[in-house]
């Protein structure tokens, strides 16, 4: 059990119920431009945090955290914009 | 290429493997932009054809690949603590999370193509075969390295001097789940 207990696992399930949340704002808002943005920013930030936790990029040199964070970032952008295009 | 990093909390991580990683995931961006500049010249058939989707086994799956890249963490955390039969099972863990992940896959692809749904169907299910196709055989690859790391540890000398295989093949396996992350909300949710 000692092998579950790690701030990891916490993420993991915080990671669980991001999805849940993710499906209910799906269900329940479905179409409009707050929905899509509160999806495309769970997206982003569940990625973040296995890039960040699980990866344990943060133990790399910075480059990588940059190269990351910039690939996110456009990713991200590309998303937010496209779907603020398309629904308004 | 080869060279180690090594940090002062003894985590180890061959550079080549986060290259290889970041080329994979620059992939995916490059498809990922293509798919919303397409979907802006007709919003509607997008929104139509997602509407065909089954958005249930799209959210299994999600939490299939999030409770397998925990398994994953484990794994690793098992090895660093001298404890690589843990580490094996939950390797194997993460191994029948993927296997259950493919059978929804074709699942779904079997109900698409039942209902005459195919990659010629219109550009929405074209990026969605493509995407989700491309995706799938990433997982096929990280069950085939999950496996492989599954009998290599029954090595005692690997198990003493393979941790940076097994981390690499760690952080490949959340990569594949980090792409979900972002292919599940682009094609089966966002409007």
């Amino acid at each position: 059990m000692d092998l579950i207990y790690t701030p990891k696992s916490v993420v993991a399930v915080l990671l669980l119920v991001a999805t849940i949340i993710t499906w209910l704002v799906f269900e329940t808002s479905a179409g409009s431009i707050y929905a899509s943005l509160t999806i495309i920013a769970i997206g982003i930030i569940k990625a973040r945090a296995i890039i960040y936790s699980f990866m344990d990029i943060k133990l790399m040199p910075s480059v990588w955290r940059y190269l990351f964070d910039g690939w996110l970032f456009v990713v991200g952008s590309v998303m937010v914009t496209a779907s603020f295009v398309a629904l308004s | 290429m080869n060279s180690t990093v090594k940090t002062d909390q003894g985590h180890r991580a061959e550079e080549g493997i986060w290259i290889f990683i970041f080329a994979d995931m620059c992939m995916f961006g490059i498809f990922f932009i293509t798919f919303m500049y397409e979907r802006l010249k007709s919003p509607a058939l997008y929104i139509e054809s997602q509407l065909q989707l089954n958005q249930a086994l799209g959210m299994i799956n999600t939490l299939v690949l999030l409770i397998s890249s925990w398994f994953v963490v484990l794994a690793t955390r098992a090895l660093h603590r001298g404890r690589p039969k843990y580490s094996s099972l939950f390797l194997g863990l993460a191994f029948f999370c993927g296997a259950v992940f493919v059978v929804n896959k074709v699942i779904e692809y079997s109900e698409k193509i039942e209902q005459g749904i195919s990659i010629l169907t219109n550009d929405f299910f074209m990026f969605y075969y493509v995407l989700t196709g491309i995706h799938l055989a990433h997982v096929l690859g990280g069950m085939v390295v999950l496996f492989v790391l599954m009998r290599k540890l029954k090595n005692s000398s690997f198990q003493k001097t393979g941790m940076s295989t097994v981390e690499g093949g760690a952080i490949y396996w959340h990569m594949v789940d980090l792409l979900w992350i972002l292919i599940f909300p682009l094609i089966y949710f966002l409007r």
